[in-house]
């Protein structure tokens, strides 16, 4: 899993962000102001930066350039909403933009887009005797490759991004049929189950009451 | 139409209509002036043709006792009709003798009584001059007719001439009116321009003065309206600015917190988690809900003084510092601080609260930024007509570049640590609108790693009537 660099001076924000990473499975190193984000960068290995606008010290638009110099993609973190700012924030090399306040489920999104995009997402995901090849579309259960429609792959794709985080329906429609479905949410259910039973996960994909589900790592 | 324009054709009009008259009444004059000149040259040549006329009929009469008069008539007339005067001779009402042309209608000339009568007439074209009357010979009478048609002639001619000045002064006219015009409106053009200008929203414009006539001074005012104007727009601006900048804090000081506790709870619903991250999520959630709740009641108590006006009592020095320095008791004891109080004024006038709150948030900020152990001193000294409060520490300070902007709302110098000790940045914005329902005026003066003093200039209530 990636290794990602957070930088938010507020310690209550920058642990929300850690804890939802860690969630998820990825690793992570946290920053309270700007002026250490080069050292850290030169000393580690990051893949990815969640980088807050308004820091103390350098903030956060004078310091992409650097990171962005490093081949670090960079995801920008602010209470700031005008369109402008996200213009220029995009502009000067940030790969998106997340206005606070931000969703979990979102924010995973966004990240895991952006580590695909750069190539440093796993392509490859083990539970039990299941292996998800990320990039192949291809799934093995037993060393055995298994059939599985591009709809359930995508699903899949969502429930592994989103791992030991519950998903509502509503959520997994809206990630996986996009906001045009006009079916029921039951369909959700059918799905979830055809994937339980074909990828062995009976007990990993848990059913959250009156929710959604999750998958538990 | 523009004005230059109507005036143009209004002043135009207006000469052309005066030249027309005069110039008609002048040629009617002169006409009539020419007339009388012509009638009375006629009348002398009648006088003289029928004195002769008369003469020669009495003789010839005399000498003959012939009544046939008409071979010498005739050859009497011969005479003048060389000179284009014709005549007719009537022997009572019967036409004795006549080398004119005969017509019929009413003919005036023919019952005049003494001396003569004169008639114009027009014939075939042309304008003839009769005159007739009695003859001294017996019961004859006379009629002299002459061609007049010079008259008419004279008159055509100056007709035509005048018409011909009234195009050519008309013609002129414009040419200096238009040049006149547009010179004499420039100015109102030029203000025009600078007034669409300004109207645009280019409020640093100004139209250029010149002349102390009606367009200089109307330019003038017009100026002065324009920097009235944008000052009110550049103190509007500012305020807008300063309120965007207020709204953008306050938006942020509210985003933190609301992500933290939404995030939170949100993970406290949804995610897989231990014991330990429940604790830490609602020990953030607790410690974001406060946050929220002390910023709202800071939040209210500015609102509440930027509305407000405040009543100035007199307030014992003496009694504001005890009173702040036991309210601070606690803070104090658990930074084991001291406070030192030197009161060389006695009285301030304020409003007990409204000083009591200003006194407590600058001796909290005294507070945070001291080392364990220190020391604050608050002191009051008269200067000049007024009195000085001021709050002294020996502090963190306050950087140099932040002290301008420190009493901004929401500014705070050291974000990260603000947060830790539980500054929202209102404290001193606080203060200040405080100081300002009070007249008086708040100085920051600091070194960083020494000290920092804030003193609060009083005015007293003489000078505010002054």
């Amino acid at each position: 899993m990636a290794k990602i660099l957070i930088v938010d001076d507020e310690k209550a924000i920058n642990d929300l962000i850690a804890v939802n990473l860690k969630m998820v499975g990825h690793e992570y190193v946290q920053l309270y102001s700007g002026d250490q984000v080069v050292k850290t960068l030169n000393e580690t290995r990051i893949d990815l930066v969640i980088l807050d606008v308004m820091l103390p010290g350098r903030d956060g638009f004078e310091i992409v350039q650097d990171i962005v110099k490093r081949g670090v993609p960079v995801i920008f973190l602010t209470a700031k909403n005008s369109v402008s700012d996200k213009v220029h924030g995009l502009e000067i090399g940030a790969e998106d933009y997340i206005v606070k306040p931000f969703e979990a489920v979102e924010l995973i999104a966004r990240i895991h887009v952006v580590l695909r995009r750069n190539q440093k997402a796993a392509n490859e995901f083990k539970l039990d005797d299941t292996i998800v090849d990320l990039d192949k579309h291809m799934v093995t259960v037993h060393g055995q490759e298994i059939e599985i429609t591009n709809r359930e792959f995508q699903l899949l794709d969502l429930l592994v991004q989103n791992k030991n985080i519950a998903l509502s329906r509503e959520k997994i429609i809206e990630q996986t049929w996009g906001f045009d479905f006009y079916g029921d949410t039951r369909t959700v259910d059918v799905h979830i189950q055809k994937l339980r039973k074909k990828l062995n996960w009976e007990n990993r994909i848990k059913t959250i009451y009156k929710y959604g589900y999750r998958l538990e790592v | 139409m523009k004005f230059w324009q109507k005036t143009y054709l209004s002043v135009l009009i207006v000469f052309l209509i005066a030249f027309d008259l005069g110039a008609y009444g002048l040629l009617k004059k002169s006409y009539e002036l020419n007339e009388q000149l012509d009638v009375s040259r006629g009348m002398s040549v009648y006088g003289s043709i029928e004195n002769s006329l008369s003469y020669i009929l009495r003789v010839y009469a005399e000498r003959t006792g012939s009544t046939r008069y008409e071979s010498i008539i005739a050859s009497f007339a011969e005479n003048y009709y060389k000179e284009d005067i014709l005549l007719e001779v009537y022997q009572a009402d019967r036409l004795i003798f006549s080398n004119a042309y005969q017509f019929a209608g009413n003919r005036a000339e023919l019952q005049a009584e003494h001396p003569y009568q004169s008639v114009y007439r027009k014939m075939n074209g042309e304008l003839w001059l009769f005159i007739g009357g009695k003859m001294e010979f017996r019961d004859f009478r006379l009629v002299m007719s002459r061609n007049s048609d010079y008259l008419q002639d004279y008159y055509v001619t100056l007709r035509q001439y005048f018409i011909t000045l009234s195009v050519v002064i008309s013609v002129l006219l414009s040419a200096a009116l238009i040049f006149l015009l547009f010179q004499l409106t420039a100015p109102i053009r030029r203000l025009n321009k600078g007034v669409k200008a300004i109207a645009s929203g280019a409020y640093d414009r100004r139209v250029t003065a010149r002349g102390n006539d009606e367009f200089g001074e109307l330019a003038q005012d017009f100026n002065r309206m324009a920097d009235a104007v944008s000052n009110h727009v550049e103190t509007i601006k500012k305020a807008s600015e300063d309120k965007e900048m207020f709204i953008n804090n306050l938006t942020h000081e509210l985003k933190t917190p609301i992500t933290a506790i939404k995030g939170y709870s949100e993970f406290l619903n949804h995610a897989n988690h231990n014991e330990e991250e429940r604790k830490m999520a609602v020990r953030y959630i607790h410690e974001h809900i406060t946050r929220l709740d002390v910023l709202s009641g800071k939040m209210m108590q500015l609102l509440y003084l930027k509305s407000g006006e405040v009543a100035l009592e007199p307030i014992p020095i003496h009694n504001l510092f005890a009173y702040v320095a036991s309210m601070e008791r606690h803070h104090l004891e658990a930074k084991q601080m001291t406070i030192r109080t030197e009161c060389l004024a006695d009285v301030v006038h304020g409003d007990q609260e409204l000083l009591q709150s200003m006194f407590i948030n600058l001796v909290e900020n005294s507070i945070k930024a001291s080392p364990l152990g220190g020391e604050i001193e608050l002191r009051s000294y008269a200067s000049g007509e007024g009195v000085v409060l001021e709050v002294l520490d020996q502090g963190r300070g306050i950087p140099e570049k932040d002290i301008a902007k420190i009493t901004e709302a929401f500014y705070v110098v050291d974000r990260s640590r603000s947060k830790e000790l539980g500054g929202i940045g209102l404290g001193l914005s606080i203060c200040n609108q405080i100081a300002q329902l009070h007249h008086a005026s708040l100085r920051i003066e600091s070194e960083e790693n020494k000290f920092t003093r804030v003193s609060v200039f009083f005015t007293t209530p003489q000078q505010l009537e002054n």
